[in-house]
């Protein structure tokens, strides 16, 4: 009984002195700092550990994958498989073959996707051109080679400088248009690779550079009456020029919203329709839409769930996505992503 | 130190002899890690090309806030104007007003450079590393903001949570002497 | 910064062993062990500690790709060796983990000897699921529950906090819970103290058979005298040692085909493995919904026969691992039950080689460990002497 009463005893001076020890303890944590304090938990950002995000967490797009489908005037009605590992260029001789600039190559493909040839290359393109005796202009990281129609080299001209990245080519009668996304700039060249001027250049007296490049798409054509056409992503905004360089016109202009180009910098690549309409297409959301030549929005052509592996992709800046139309009015999308041309016509005509 | 019990001598014996054999164990099994070992310590941190930028770095690390933080690799900026890093997706106008941040927690500073250029910066202390801003840039931009793995804060967990949450696989460990894995301008198009 | 705490553990070893077996004082010992927690624990972070290091040893025997640095290598022989000539002087002082729950025993309840077996067997249990799954590179289970480490950082996910304090609480009347039935890292301490060259020891030569170290010690280390029981002697009881001893290979067989079995619900842990279910299920149902991580996957392009052969490879392993790991857990219990009749030749009241965690709570108590700590005081003392 008596030890039974001395043990309570040593038990409970055992619990005072666990607890003088354990508030000592805590003490000496708090003064070294080392224990949540009130002053620490008001941090102005919140504890996150384990628990979820609010909503203001999410960059949410969801809604703008799909489109109005009364805008959704195009279907697609085929592909054609390429082969490629990864493509950057597509055009479209008078014919309506396809030229496609990939991996080590320019692949030649008729309209039904036979291949027709193929022209072998040491680099890796990233842009082409088709001159009017089909003489095949290859654009490089900052070099421009030309290529007879049945696939020799003619010409390697010399580079356009330490900063190049060639991003299109366009080529008129006397003159081939590049666009080098690298300098911003837009060279004009003679048939034979001399330089004759270049559009762009900053001059003393300009607020900054006339083209607003931030990422490698820079696109250019010839339209319809001798213009020249030239995207300017960073401004959301597609300009005309003269042959000669002299500014015409411009539109476009900054939105989420289907009639406007999205995010930093688009369009990335256009192509001209016979009639003289444009189709541009969209980085980032990828969208393909139809403009008239004064900046009309009228339709869409491909909404961006249609290229969910480009809405998915964890890389910025993907390939691809160039856009050509044929005689017919088709339009043809190189989605680099699934090694393919798309194909989509108008549902009326389909 | 107290004598032990006389009558224990062939536990002794025996204890000693399993002792020497627990040792040889050991010695061996050390230098069969000889092989193994190496000097520099490992640190965890996120391979950017694998991250889908899912919320989980900024939820899932043990520290809170989470060790990760956005980063911005300067040379693969476009230092744009419309920064789809920095602004809502469909922003009022393109000034620093609150309500056209992204940036839930306004952890990015604009900055106006020479026109038309604009810089853009993390301030990590505010940053939660929610990669918000790093699917705005990357789906859009040229991917210059991404999430690492910042070893100031990192107390470099045995077993990193976040690493058990990824769902890109991006956590790994990489040598403490060289602890990040930055973007450059090569991995540009 | 890592040779400094490789410094610092050799140095609380070598103090823990010293007051716990030559200084033989709990207030040394407590004051070493709070400035364990601090350093260990709160300083350090509890990261990275002896007991996950299991694991990152094992994960580099397992795999080319992982060497482990020579400091977490430290962390895992040290201890060992340490304990291999003096005991657990690790558990009692250097451990963060084991400090923690030190200062929170309050009143410790005696729990049954039988139970206290029994649960002693689940430390090994979860070291051979450890070094199962860390070796193949699935988890590692030690740090995924490891209860204090979100004190020590103070700051963790709900879960991590709630089972801390559900184990501070349990401690507070079933001293240290997570070392005396979890701690994977104990176990093998356990052995090994077993086998130490010295262990914590009382006054054996003139125990007083007071019993009250039994009522000290907090967990459950001090053993009954067992009087040189004649337990073998009898021929039922040779039978009865021998039958067991044969079972042994029962088990091993018996629990490694279990532990085979478990390949595939453990395999689900293996991040490539879960992966690759959710993959095959996506593309054997279309309508399942894609998580983060297979979205994740079909971006990289990689083709899904390759991630199925990765998940298969892993789970061979597994079955291989499983394999071993029920033999493991067999061999332990068919010892643990055989060890249970084996005769002991103790005599006197003392603290169990294996289970003693060297806190050195006794020494405060026992009457004649205080009598000769009292001498040796006199010894040492300076004598007052009239000038
Ligand atoms: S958890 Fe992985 S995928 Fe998600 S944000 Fe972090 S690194 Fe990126
Ligand atoms: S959006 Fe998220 S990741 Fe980007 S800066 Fe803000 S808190 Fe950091
Ligand atoms: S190692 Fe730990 S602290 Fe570092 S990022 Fe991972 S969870 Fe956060």
């Amino acid at each position: 009984m008596k030890e039974c009463e001395k043990n309570e005893r040593s038990n409970r001076r055992q619990f005072l002195r666990r607890g003088v020890i354990s508030a000592w303890f805590a003490g000496l944590c708090q003064a070294v700092g080392i224990w949540p304090s009130p002053a620490r938990a008001a941090q102005p950002v919140a504890g996150l550990a384990g628990k979820a995000l609010g909503p203001e967490f999410t960059y949410d797009l969801a809604q703008l994958r799909k489109v109005d489908p009364k805008l959704l005037q195009y279907r697609e009605t085929g592909s054609l498989p390429l082969g490629l590992k990864e493509s950057r260029g597509l055009v479209l001789d008078a014919e309506d073959n396809l030229y496609v600039a990939g991996d080590r190559a320019v692949v030649i493909l008729d309209r039904n996707g036979k291949a027709l040839g193929q022209v072998r290359l040491d680099d890796s393109p990233r842009c082409l051109s088709l001159g009017r005796d089909k003489s095949i202009f290859v654009g490089f990281k900052d070099h421009v080679e030309v290529y007879s129609p049945g696939g020799e080299r003619r010409a390697r001209w010399e580079k356009c400088g330490p900063k190049a990245v060639l991003t299109a080519i366009a080529v008129s009668e006397n003159r081939v248009f590049v666009a080098d996304a690298g300098s911003r700039m837009v060279h004009f060249y003679d048939l034979n690779g001399n330089l004759q001027k270049s559009l762009g250049k900053k001059t003393p007296g300009s607020q900054g550079p006339v083209f607003i490049i931030p990422s490698p798409y820079f696109d250019l054509a010839i339209g319809p009456g001798n213009l020249l056409w030239v995207a300017n992503p960073g401004e959301h905004r597609l300009e005309v020029y003269t042959m000669d360089g002299e500014a015409e016109f411009s539109w476009g202009k900054y939105s989420l919203a289907i009639d406007g180009f999205c995010g930093c910098c688009n369009p990335v690549h256009f192509a001209l329709l016979p009639d003289g309409r444009l189709v541009t297409s969209e980085k980032g959301l990828p969208r393909i839409k139809i403009y008239s030549a004064r900046g009309e929005f009228e339709c869409v052509v491909a909404e961006p769930e249609q290229f969910a592996k480009y809405l998915d992709t964890a890389a910025a800046n993907p390939m691809g996505l160039d856009v050509a139309a044929d005689s017919k009015g088709s339009i043809l999308v190189l989605d680099s992503m699934s090694a393919a041309v798309r194909i989509f016509q108008h549902k009326a005509r389909a | 130190m107290p004598e032990t019990v006389p009558n224990n001598h062939r536990r002794q014996f025996f204890g000693a002899g399993i002792r020497g054999a627990f040792l040889f164990v050991l010695g061996a099994a050390t230098s069969l890690f000889a092989r193994y070992t190496q000097k520099e310590k490992m640190v965890w941190q996120i391979d950017p090309s694998k991250c889908v930028q899912c919320t989980n770095c900024a939820t899932k690390c043990v520290l809170q806030p989470s060790a990760v933080k956005c980063v911005q690799a300067y040379p693969m900026c476009g230092y744009c104007k419309l920064c789809t890093g920095y602004f809502e997706p469909q922003p009022n106008r393109l000034n620093t007003a609150a309500e056209n941040q992204l940036c839930p927690t306004g952890a990015i500073i604009r900055t106006a450079l020479e026109y038309p250029y604009y810089e853009y910066t993390i301030e990590e202390s505010l940053c939660i590393g929610c990669a918000k801003c790093v699917k705005g840039c990357t789906l859009f931009g040229n991917g210059s903001f991404f999430l690492q793995v910042r070893h100031d804060r990192c107390v470099n967990c045995n077993d990193c949570s976040i690493a058990l949450a990824c769902p890109g696989h991006a956590f790994k460990r990489v040598p403490a002497s060289q602890p990040y894995l930055l973007k450059n301008r090569e991995h540009q198009a | 910064m890592e040779y400094v705490d490789v410094a610092v553990l050799l140095g609380a070893l070598s103090a823990a062993s010293y007051l716990s077996l030559v200084k033989r004082r709990r207030s040394h010992l407590l004051v070493l062990s709070l400035f364990s927690l601090l350093y260990f624990g709160f300083y350090r972070k509890g990261c990275i500690c002896p007991v996950g290091s299991i694991q990152d040893v094992v994960l580099a025997l397992g795999n080319q790709g992982y060497s482990v640095p020579v400091t977490v290598l430290a962390f895992f022989f040290l201890p060992l060796i340490f304990t291999l000539f003096f005991a657990r002087g690790f558990c009692a002082a250097v451990c963060p983990l084991g400090a923690i729950q030190d200062v929170v025993v309050v009143k410790p309840v005696k729990v049954p000897h039988w139970l206290e077996q029994g649960l002693s067997i689940i430390p090994f249990v979860y070291l051979g699921l450890a070094v199962l799954l860390a070796a193949t590179g699935s988890a590692f289970l030690i740090c995924q529950f490891d209860p204090f480490v979100a004190f020590f950082r103070r700051s963790g996910s709900a879960g991590m906090l709630v089972l801390g304090i559900a184990f501070l609480l349990v401690g507070t009347f079933f001293g240290r819970p997570y070392c005396r039935v979890f701690c994977p890292y104990g176990a093998i301490l356990r052995v090994l103290s077993f086998f130490s060259k010295w262990n914590v020891t009382l006054t054996p030569n003139d125990c007083l058979r007071c019993e009250i170290c039994d009522v000290a010690c907090p967990y459950g280390a001090i053993r009954e005298p067992a009087e040189a029981e004649p337990s073998l002697s009898t021929r039922p009881a040779r039978v009865r040692l021998a039958l067991l001893i044969l079972l042994i290979p029962l088990l091993i067989g018996g629990l490694g085909w279990l532990g085979s079995r478990l390949s595939v619900p453990l395999s689900k842990l293996h991040k490539v493995v879960s992966l690759a279910e959710q993959v095959a299920l996506e593309d054997a149902n279309p309508a399942t919904p894609p998580t983060d991580a297979s979205k994740a996957f079909r971006q990289t392009g990689r083709p899904v026969n390759a991630l199925l052969a990765d998940a298969l490879r892993i789970r061979q392993q597994l079955v291989t691992g499983g394999w071993l790991f029920g033999g493991f857990v067999g061999l332990v219990m068919g010892i643990k039950l055989a060890s249970l009749f084996v005769p002991k030749n103790r005599t006197v009241w003392e603290p169990d080689e294996a289970a003693c965690l060297s806190c050195g709570r006794c020494f405060t108590y026992c009457p004649k460990e205080l009598v000769r700590a009292k001498k040796v005081q006199r010894k040492n003392a300076i004598p007052l002497k009239p000038v």
